[in-house]
């Protein structure tokens, strides 16, 4: 039937493989001959495929520079690159598999019993790093493809596309649910694709699903959590390399777990040569595939598991050398491959050994909901109980048609360094067992010790003998030694799917543009992008341009974007109450037309936020907010109303305003042409505000002074913005107005001792402490946190934020240590250079007896100790004379 | 660009059929911020005042609505939102009313593939069972706080998304790059008339 | 975690949508003792089981409201608006 355009060309280690149209990576790479596919985690033990259902690690390999990947249920791709892990040179040829001579030195716990001094790990990590592991991550420069995240809902989520899955799909559908199906196998129908039961109408149940609309199938797709309020988390592998890799975040009203159940290995010595397969591996090479894996073969297992599987194989044409019970077997043999089992009378000669392996329901997912995993003894499995609301299960993950594959717990002693029980980090039954012997005697302790279903498989393949080897060896029954906890994600899921599409959200103010024109150099506040400062087309230092800025708003007059400040507009009634009760000041006696400085503290007294409230009318208020306090203030406000019945209606004009702080001895002169307001101090006096055009555009004018000049606030819509800033940039240049940034605020500030709260103070300054004690109006019969500030206020605070100047340029950095005597005494929270004092000041916390005029105390700079003198009045216009020019 | 009722909007960014084209067949993402928008607060807000068939009145909290509007009628209704204060007694209660035309940037995300690319963005249910037509819902798309109003063109599921302003760049590229894989197209005003035909 | 909140303006949603405001308790008189503002302020009750309390769905309708959650299955049984009564 194939034809040459049914052919793929995939690339396996640089070599060209041809595959079929459905093949998978896995069977495709077995068509060409390969055999050996993956060299053991510690001993490089060959290792060939076992499950071909993506539950083991025997096939991982590198997929297009991902490493790690299941080929086994990865569909075919033209031009596809594939290469091998772990192994040097060569799968076949890996000379690191001489690791296995030295086991003894490598004992369980190993590195528990080695690694003890941290010059020994330092050595040894690169060669343990070396030899021991599974494929390398990408290198962080290398575009490995694109993630994204996608949220889906549905009534009913069915996990599992089985026979069991698909009835239950049907049957939610067709009673008008949304239903979603998801199955980790690239095509729909489970365990009957592969093998022949009577009853089966496998085509017609996958042909009713594709034609039900309300239904949404994801195949190819694996969950790997069942979380809270029934939210699955889903990996869709991309199916060509231009895709992206997406993790479906499902939410379901209810889930339906039909996951089904899979084969686990038989415990005997050797039993991880390569061509010792489970039969479900076997069977689906056979009938998905068309490989026959092989021409003799033994196959182990009892009854009533073992009769069909040596059917099946002898209709596919192996002869059957023997089937043995998985107690008789002694161990396999082999080099390379597989070549005999010897059992307790006999050896048969044979090139593959098909595992009648345990039953194991996949109910990882249910555990992981809450559901309890019983011992059936009979099923020779765990089955899950107890299961939560709204998550139900259908088919073999209930126990429905298992039955045991071997005795558990084994009845001869299972110790053999050569019994592989966890195939993913090497673990043999000899290993647990002397873990057991050394103390770690229970199934949760000997997993951590032992690592064993910690691996890629997380326990799929050695949950069960584990468990019967712990109880073996600790003359406990297996309902006694119990399952381990199970946790998501499993199977694994690439850090590149959890972190998805890089949605960075950025706000840019209004006037973005005309600061990035000016040569802006950005700091990222929160998402906010703001003008550090500007850089000279010069090519002078930030220092130098921070220091002309600075020069521009003392000498003559500059203009800053202050956009990010929190606005909200408050309209009502009772607004003023609100804000004697949530600010610690009074704002109710406010007249309109003034603004005033407000604090806001919690009820314990501790500084939350500050700002400014102006009030524009009897009933409306304008208030500002720190940049990145406003959704707390906002949340703050709006809790305190609830349930109070107050007319007070608060709208966050935060985005819809762009504002501008216009200050300098110039100000004045520079925005009277643009306004109708007449500016003058007698008409426009410190600390008013005025609704007035600005160039055009409607704003709220407050004169205010953080920088400790001459100038006004001015808030207008936002895009007006550019044209505003454009206007006063015009009006101002001759006075030579400069744009200032937050570098140069900041140092203006502090010479005006004006404090950033969140900056300056912490999570545990209340405003005596600060300096600011005239804050608190305690005459006000209440408001939050006065009970607690009236008690502050008769107590002597132990320490005080004090301003401190230096004998030096040299900055202390933030947070640097305040000395008194050679004892820590203190900390500094802001310091700069100020050109206006030839010296480094800053604020400091410092013990209370200290902060008085002319203390002397060291600072800590760069590991050396400097002289600093602590100062109690402002470093510029300590009495706010140019505020009020 | 091109000037409409007081604002500059992008006529067109090549080939208007085209753009309209591709948003029937799969899905256009389009910046209608100029559309203008008021809040109406207070205790008088017990019901959605009816302010004319080309006025839209979305429910966003407990007495709290989101008008939204095309420019030339923003005054009709505020005048009729005036009239209805001073006659309805039962609105005596005071209402307030605030200008929110800049806080917002809205983009319109129209056509068949819209749900898809959202469903990238967003956890909101988006179906067609839990969102309806002319419904309103607020929820975070891209990380970003919005109001997403559901507001079809002719035979065409439209989304509209309302952010803050300053986050306006970043949501516009943020639908691109999620609609990358439906061929999203950027739709101006011309392909618009287009669509509402 | 991931278990639905039911908003009283939104509906069910991802708690993640939300700010939790911590137990629902009466604030003292301003004239209350020490001892009462303290305990008002630093003592929660940290209950295993039924409990009231705030919370805020900052990523949706911006709202406050009251909420009765089991603590130990993270079942929320009502929530409500604190002192709607339209």
């Amino acid at each position: 039937m194939s034809c040459p355009k049914d052919k793929i060309t995939l690339e396996f280690n640089g070599k060209p493989v041809t595959a079929r149209p459905g093949d998978t990576v896995a069977s495709a790479l077995y068509r060409s001959g390969q055999r050996i596919f993956t060299r053991s985690f510690k001993y490089h033990r060959r290792r060939g495929l076992l499950c071909l259902a993506g539950k083991c690690p025997n096939c991982l390999m590198n997929v297009d520079g991902a490493p790690n990947v299941r080929t086994c249920i990865t569909l075919v791709r033209a031009g596809m690159r594939v290469t091998h892990q772990n192994a040097s040179p060569s799968l076949e040829n890996d000379w690191l598999s001489v690791v296995q001579h030295f086991d003894r030195l490598m004992p369980v716990g190993w590195y528990y019993k080695t690694m003890t001094d941290p010059r020994v790990w330092h050595t040894a990590e690169p060669f343990v790093r070396k030899i021991a592991g599974l494929g390398t991550p990408p290198s962080p420069d290398a575009v490995s493809g694109n993630y994204e995240h996608a949220y889906r809902h549905s009534d009913v989520a069915i996990i599992g596309g089985g026979p069991a899955g698909l009835k239950a799909a049907i049957s939610e559908a067709e009673n008008g649910r949304q239903v979603t199906l998801v199955d980790d196998q690239p095509e729909l129908g489970g365990h009957l694709r592969y093998t022949k039961i009577a009853e089966a109408a496998l085509p017609e149940l996958v042909a009713k699903v594709q034609t039900l609309p309300n239904m949404q199938v994801l195949n190819g797709s694996y969950c790997f959590g069942l979380y809270e309020g029934n939210l699955l988390g889903i990996v869709q592998p991309r199916r060509d390399p231009d895709d992206a890799e997406r993790l479906i975040h499902l939410r379901a009203g209810r889930v339906v777990v039909a996951t089904g159940a899979y084969e686990s290995p038989l415990l005997f010595p050797n039993n991880d040569l390569v061509g010792v397969m489970l039969s479900t591996g076997v069977l689906r090479l056979i009938h998905l595939h068309g490989i026959i894996p092989g021409k003799v073969a033994v196959v182990i297992g009892q009854s009533p598991l073992v009769e069909p599987v040596v059917a099946d194989l002898r209709e596919a044409g192996l002869q059957i050398a023997a089937t043995v019970a998985p107690k008789s077997v002694v161990r396999a043999i082999g080099k390379k491959y597989v070549t005999r089992i010897e059992t307790r009378d006999a050896r048969h000669a044979c090139d593959l050994v098909v595992m009648c392996g345990h039953r194991i329901p996949d109910a990882g997912l249910l555990h992981q909901a809450g559901a309890r995993l019983e011992w059936n003894a009979g099923k020779g499995a765990f089955i899950p109980t107890d299961l939560p609301a709204h998550v139900s299960a259908v088919g073999q993950v209930t126990g429905e048609s298992l039955s045991a594959a071997a005795t558990l717990p084994p009845v001869l002693d299972p110790a053999s360094k050569r019994a592989f029980v966890c195939l993913c980090s090497d673990v043999s039954s000899q290993d647990l067992a002397n873990a057991i012997d050394e103390g770690f005697d229970h199934i949760e302790t000997l997993k951590r010790y032992t690592t064993t279903t910690m691996g890629p498989c997380q326990g799929r393949m050695c949950q069960l003998p584990a468990i019967g080897v712990c109880a073996r060896q600790t003359n406990h029954s297996m309902a006694e030694t119990g399952v381990t906890t199970g946790r998501p994600p499993n199977p694994g899921v690439t850090l590149g799917a959890l972190a998805g599409a890089r949605h960075h959200p950025t706000r840019r103010t209004p006037m973005h543009y005309e600061h990035e024109a000016a040569g802006a150099a950005w700091l990222d506040m929160g998402e906010w992008k703001r003008s550090r400062y500007y850089q000279s087309p010069m090519g002078a230092s930030e220092k130098q341009c921070v220091e002309q800025e600075y020069r521009a708003v003392r000498e003559r007059v500059g203009l800053i974007d202050v956009s990010t400040l929190g606005k909200l507009d408050l309209k009502g009634r009772d607004v003023g109450r609100l804000l004697d009760h949530v600010y610690a000041g009074r704002f109710s006696d406010l007249r309109p037309g003034r603004t005033r400085y407000g604090v806001i503290c919690d009820e314990a007294g501790i500084m939350l936020d500050d700002g400014t409230v102006s009030r524009l009318a009897d009933d409306h208020f304008f208030v500002t907010t720190t940049t990145g306090n406003l959704d707390f203030v906002l949340q703050w406000m709006n809790w305190w109303l609830v349930g109070t019945n107050w007319d007070v209606y608060i709208t966050n004009l935060t985005s819809g305003l762009a504002a501008v702080n216009l200050a300098g001895p110039n100000a004045r002169e520079v925005l009277k042409p643009l306004t109708d307001c007449d500016l003058s101090t007698a008409a426009f006096p410190y600390m008013a505000c005025r609704v007035a055009q600005v160039a055009g555009a409607e704003a709220i004018l407050m004169r205010i002074g953080f920088v400790g000049e001459t100038g006004w606030e001015i808030h207008f819509p936002a895009e007006s913005g550019p044209d505003v800033w454009k206007a006063v940039m015009e009006a101002g240049r001759k006075f030579d107005i400069k744009p200032f940034g937050i570098e140069a605020q900041r140092l203006l500030r502090l010479e005006k001792r004006h404090i950033i709260v969140g900056v300056d103070s912490d999570a545990l300054t209340n405003p005596f402490e600060a300096g600011m004690g005239w804050v608190p109006k305690l005459d006000k019969e209440d408001f939050i946190g006065r009970s607690a500030l009236a008690r502050l206020a008769t107590q002597p605070p132990k320490q005080k934020l004090a301003c401190f100047i230096m004998n030096e340029a040299d900055l202390p950095e933030d947070g640097a240590a305040i000395m008194i005597g050679g004892q820590l005494a203190g900390r500094v929270t802001s310091a700069r250079f100020s050109p206006g004092q030839g010296k480094a000041i800053g604020l400091a916390w410092v013990p209370a007896e200290t902060a008085r005029e002319g203390a002397e105390v060291q600072v800590r700079v760069r590991g050396r100790v400097a002289r600093a003198r602590i100062t109690e009045k402002a470093f510029y216009d300590p009495d706010g004379a140019r505020l009020r020019m | 660009m091109v000037e409409h009722q007081g604002w500059q909007v992008a006529a067109t960014f090549g080939n208007p059929s085209e753009e309209a084209a591709r948003t029937r067949e799969s899905v256009g993402l389009a910046d209608l911020s100029w559309m203008s928008k008021f809040n109406l607060q207070g205790s008088g807000m017990k019901n959605a005042p009816d302010l004319g068939p080309d006025v839209r009145v979305w429910l966003l909290g407990r007495r709290e609505y989101l008008v939204t509007c095309e420019p030339l009628v923003a005054d009709a209704a505020k005048a009729r939102l005036v009239q209805i204060m001073g006659v309805e007694t039962r609105l005596r209660p005071p209402i307030y009313v605030t200008d929110v035309t800049s806080v917002y940037t809205q983009l319109m995300v129209a056509g068949p593939n819209s749900r898809e690319v959202l469903s990238k963005l967003t956890s909101l249910n988006l179906s067609e069972g839990a969102r309806g037509n002319l419904s309103c819902a607020q929820a975070n798309v891209a990380h970003v706080h919005a109001v997403v109003l559901r507001n079809d063109l002719p035979g065409i599921p439209a989304f509209h998304l309302l952010v803050g302003r300053e986050y306006g760049e970043s949501l516009w590229e943020s639908v691109l790059h999620a609609g990358h894989e439906s061929h999203i197209t950027p739709l101006g005003l011309e392909a618009q008339k287009l669509l509402q035909k | 975690m991931s278990f639905l909140v039911q908003c009283p303006q939104c509906g069910h949603r991802s708690v993640y949508e939300f700010r939790f405001g911590g137990e629902v308790k009466q604030r003292p008189a301003p004239n209350a003792s020490e001892a009462e503002w303290t305990n008002y302020v630093y003592t929660k009750a940290n209950e295993a089981g039924v409990q009231k309390e705030w919370w805020f769905h900052r990523s949706g309708c911006r709202q406050w409201f009251q909420a009765v959650r089991n603590t130990v299955t993270n079942e929320v049984q009502e929530s409500f608006f604190p002192g709607d009564t339209t």
